[in-house]
């Protein structure tokens, strides 16, 4: 379940790929404990609504053995209750609005999240701010839903540092950062931290407009881009990003070749797809470590307990370092801050970032 | 507040562009081409890719630009105007606003398919070195774009009130069965509006794009500027439709500095809402007679 015909189309056909990729990368090596993977692909359109009807039209006539359920927060948020009452095995990105952070027993006991929790990027970035000495922070957000959960997570992490921030927002649709990078400026920031996807080239363009050599650094969705062809050289001194675990190419991924290999043949993976083509391909090769530490059972209450126990770490999986939940919160417990490095801003090779 | 202000001047010179190419269509037409921002947009993407990838020389790009952007525009009439307008069905002739939309969609997506969603950073090479004055940094396609939509609407404005042609596209504007009835040929005015407001938009893309990047979701954000400003600035009239561009573009850097960016379409709807009550025809800088 995910969009492939609705706004979010570019990221469900890639998540889509992910899972195709790995269902045939299973089989033909005689699938899961046996079992030969089929896909049966829906969409959600992208939105919750349809999300909820679609699925319980596709419950009613067949229960899967695993359901990807979701492109983005908005949709998983809608199916979730509907897979507990069914009692349906569920792996998504995200948990729809942190429904699945605490008493994730009684919410959500058959759905499981990959992504790490917000807070873990946002830590990640205020401790590096922290040991450069930095205290007055200039944060540009993007009045995005994405962007805009990251801000509570680093507004809490840099007050428990004593950091204090002063926030200028701008819409998806700005193509001018300069009144915000001027409104940073004249509150006497001394770093930048820019959230969204469309922020990096507007920002060190405004910011070379005031001559201003302010660091500024980026979060994890601007490492979806290369950041080095949408600036001049001097333009991208002192900028930085703190891009995913599976983005920074200084850190070991042995499963994102396999991975590009079999979803590449379904979609291209490159840049911005890498990350979202993960999600698809780690949800089925984790299923696959669940099924086998399952005995290769398939009961879901097996599998619900299997999850408890998957090793932290998997040479296929892609998306995260270390993956791992407990009883009661089905977010990546395991995520860390040094998952997301602060790197200067580097090219972008087969969607990693590299040393520039 | 200098440097807030020259933010606001080069964004408002963005919108006063889109909006005189929306003009340059809408006066032999009186038709609202939404697809004129996508235009736009496929003409940054062309000239990325004429400029960085193929090197072609900037009188090459504005040539080739200029044929990419007439075709497109005269499509544009040919697909989503006129055979709506020959339709008898006066409720089809009103959808002519919603073909352009699906047009513009058309447009952003096949940029979308062939050069992905990412945005691109279109080169400026005419020069490079910045101006520095009053603690401004003045990069040159600013300083480009805003001589440039000036010059536009001073020459437009010119054309349209001391040539025959010009004279004709006012007639259509004014009354299009009428203008027909003296002989004036509004088919071929209406495609050659569409085709010329193409490539004045495909061409305008060379100062634009270095500005704005080229991203395909930029098309929706430059057509609701460009259309805020002709409506500030009154329909049809180019030195109304620069003035209007520049005051949306004003109000929301200053709106945005001092305010904050949730307010700024509030700031720049308050003062289209104040300025169409004060005068509901938009600020025309100049008066037009009417013979009746």
């Amino acid at each position: 379940m995910g969009d492939t015909t609705g706004p979010l189309k570019a990221y469900g056909d890639v998540q889509l790929a992910g899972v195709r990729g790995a269902a045939e990368y299973y089989n033909s090596r005689g699938g899961i404990a046996g079992h030969r993977v089929v896909v049966h692909a829906v969409s959600d359109n992208g939105d919750p609504t349809t999300a909820a009807t679609v699925l319980t039209r596709e419950l009613a006539s067949s229960t899967p053995t695993m359901v990807w359920a979701g492109s983005v927060s908005s949709d998983s948020a809608a199916m979730i209750p509907i897979l507990a009452r069914r009692r349906v095995f569920a792996i998504g990105l995200v948990d729809g609005q942190a429904q699945c952070r605490v008493d994730a027993a009684t919410k959500c006991p058959n759905f499981w999240s990959l992504a790490n929790p917000t807070s873990v990027a946002q830590q990640g970035v205020v401790d590096w701010i922290k040991a450069r000495h930095f205290t007055r922070v200039g944060l540009l957000e993007e009045t995005t839903p994405f962007s805009v959960s990251e801000t509570p997570h680093f507004l809490r992490a840099a007050g428990a540092a004593g950091l204090t921030v002063k926030t200028a927002s701008f819409p998806a649709s700005a193509v001018d950062l300069g009144p915000q990078l001027q409104a940073l400026h004249r509150a006497g920031s001394e770093v930048i931290y820019a959230e969204g996807l469309g922020t990096a080239q507007y920002a060190l363009t405004a910011r070379a407009d005031l001559d201003w050599n302010v660091p500024v650094v980026f979060d994890s969705s601007a490492s979806a881009v290369d950041i080095t062809k949408l600036a001049t050289p001097a333009n991208v001194v002192d900028a930085f990003e703190a891009p995913l675990y599976e983005q920074d190419a200084r850190l070991p991924n042995p499963g994102l070749r396999t991975m590009t290999t079999w979803a590449g043949r379904h979609a291209k993976v490159t840049a911005l797809p890498l990350s979202v083509t993960s999600t698809g391909w780690d949800a089925v090769v984790t299923f696959n470590t669940a099924v086998t530490q399952a005995g290769g059972s398939l009961d879901v209450a097996k599998l619900n307990a299997a999850m408890l126990h998957l090793p932290p770490t998997d040479p296929l999986r892609t998306l995260t370092h270390k993956l791992g939940w407990t009883a009661d919160s089905h977010e990546n417990v395991l995520g860390a801050p040094e998952d997301y490095a602060v790197i200067p801003v580097g090219p972008l090779v087969n969607g990693r970032v590299q040393a520039p | 507040m200098l440097v807030t202000l020259w933010s606001g001047v080069v964004l408002g010179a963005v919108y006063a562009t889109v909006a005189l190419g929306f003009t340059i269509s809408m006066l032999p037409s009186g038709v609202f081409n939404f697809a004129h921002g996508a235009i736009i947009v496929c003409g940054a993407y062309l000239t990325y890719e004429l400029l960085t990838v193929h090197h072609v020389a900037l009188v090459g790009v504005i040539v080739l630009d200029a044929v990419a952007g007439l075709v497109l525009g005269a499509l544009c009439e040919l697909v989503c105007v006129r055979p709506l307008r020959r339709s008898a069905d006066v409720d089809a002739q009103r959808n002519v606003l919603l073909t352009t939309i699906g047009l513009s969609t058309l447009i952003v997506g096949v940029i979308g398919s062939g050069w992905g969603y990412e945005p691109k950073a279109v080169p400026f090479t005419a020069w490079t070195t910045p101006v520095h004055a009053l603690g401004i940094v003045a990069r040159p396609a600013q300083i480009v774009l805003l001589i440039g939509a000036t010059a536009s609407a001073l020459g437009l404005h010119l054309w349209s009130r001391r040539t025959r042609l010009g004279q004709a596209c006012l007639a259509v504007a004014e009354d299009r069965d009428a203008a027909a009835l003296r002989g004036i040929n509004v088919g071929l005015l209406s495609l050659a509006g569409f085709a010329a407001a193409g490539a004045f938009g495909a061409v305008s893309a060379i100062a634009v794009g270095p500005i704005t990047y080229a991203t395909p979701m930029l098309s929706v954000t430059l057509a609701l500027g460009g259309f805020a400003a002709i409506a500030l600035g009154g329909h049809g009239n180019f030195l109304g439709g620069l003035l209007g561009g520049l005051l949306v573009g004003v109000v929301s850097a200053l709106a945005t500095r001092y305010v904050g960016a949730a307010y700024t379409d509030l700031a720049v709807f308050g003062l289209l809402v104040t300025a169409l009550t004060a005068r509901p025809g938009g600020l025309r800088l100049v008066g037009a007679a009417r013979h009746v």
